[in-house]
């Protein structure tokens, strides 16, 4: 261990778990949000004005301890044009008939599959092609 | 307020150093101090609070440094006497307060704190709370001062202080 990493610990080893979760979360999105903002060219007063808030409570959401309610993530994300936090899903799988996959490809169409979709050939008989399994 | 203070490097990391100072007859920094103080509140709301504050720090050590606005401006609009804070609204419970020198997103110098207690708007309202400040403060104008006049080895670099660890300070009274 690095002393750096002794004294990281000896003063803030005794923290709760929970606290420390906590506060990484909050102060995660507070950085996320002023790095929209710094990427975007908005400033604080202009995002207040945006969401019909003062100043000096878009002030007090930076200083990362906030404790944001969804509601105000959804209306800080609509109002920036940009998502703060994305929860993670997991991916869908969609079944595409081979001869569908062949069709698409002789007159020259593609699928649109939904963001993050497992794409799996199957055939007529639904064994799914593994020589053909994509993403 | 302190007749003798000495600056101690806490630690430093990639993103900022952060220092405290050791006052008079202590052997212990005032940060240390805070410390002590937070691990021996009862109330399990203002311990929360103090365990969060340090977090805070954490963070900052960690990943962003010293970044003015994780900070809100306390004392003389001249000095850099700042709170970091988890709880704004004082009137309605108490809270806790701890106050730091804040001279660049990288050099953060952290004092004492304690309760601010329900009901008062001001720290000057608090004996503690005030006398954490005006340490800080005088702390501040010893430094540059020293700075500005080229002694004990502090510059002054775009008005930030440069070279404060291990700088001793004395007043006479």
């Amino acid at each position: 261990m690095k002393d750096t990493d002794i004294i990281m610990n000896n003063l803030f080893g005794d923290i709760p778990a929970e606290v420390r979760a906590e506060v990484e979360l909050q102060f995660d999105v507070a950085t996320r949000i002023a790095e929209v903002l710094k990427a975007k060219g908005v400033s604080q007063k202009e995002l207040a004005e945006r969401l019909n808030k003062k100043e000096a409570e878009i002030s007090k959401w930076l200083t990362g301890t906030h404790n944001f309610t969804l509601k105000t993530l959804a209306l800080i994300s609509n109002a920036l044009g940009e998502k703060i936090v994305d929860v993670p899903r997991e991916p869908e799988i969609c079944f595409v008939p081979i001869e569908t996959y062949i069709d698409s490809k002789i007159n020259n169409y593609t699928f649109t599959l939904n963001r993050g979709s497992n794409f799996f050939l199957v055939d007529t008989f639904c064994n799914i092609s593994p020589n053909h399994v994509t993403s | 307020m302190w007749s003798n203070a000495k600056i101690k490097l806490i630690v430093r990391t990639k993103e900022m150093s952060l220092y405290s100072f050791v006052i008079d007859n202590n052997i212990k920094t005032e940060f240390e101090r805070f410390k002590e103080y937070g691990n021996s509140l009862s109330n399990p709301t203002l311990k929360n609070e103090f365990y969060k504050i340090m977090q805070l720090l954490r963070e900052m050590l960690n990943k962003t440094g010293a970044l003015e606005r994780l900070f809100r401006n306390e004392g003389k609009m001249k000095d850099h006497t700042c709170a970091v804070l988890t709880y704004y609204t004082g009137k309605k419970r108490d809270a806790i307060r701890l106050y730091c020198l804040r001279f660049s997103d990288n050099i953060l110098l952290v004092g004492n704190g304690g309760i601010k207690p329900k009901g008062i708007t001001t720290y000057q309202e608090d004996e503690r709370l005030n006398a954490c400040v005006e340490d800080l403060q005088l702390l501040d104008k010893k430094i540059f001062e020293a700075g500005f006049a080229g002694v004990g080895g502090i510059q002054i670099i775009n008005e930030i202080p440069i070279g404060i660890e291990g700088a001793e300070f004395s007043i006479d009274k």
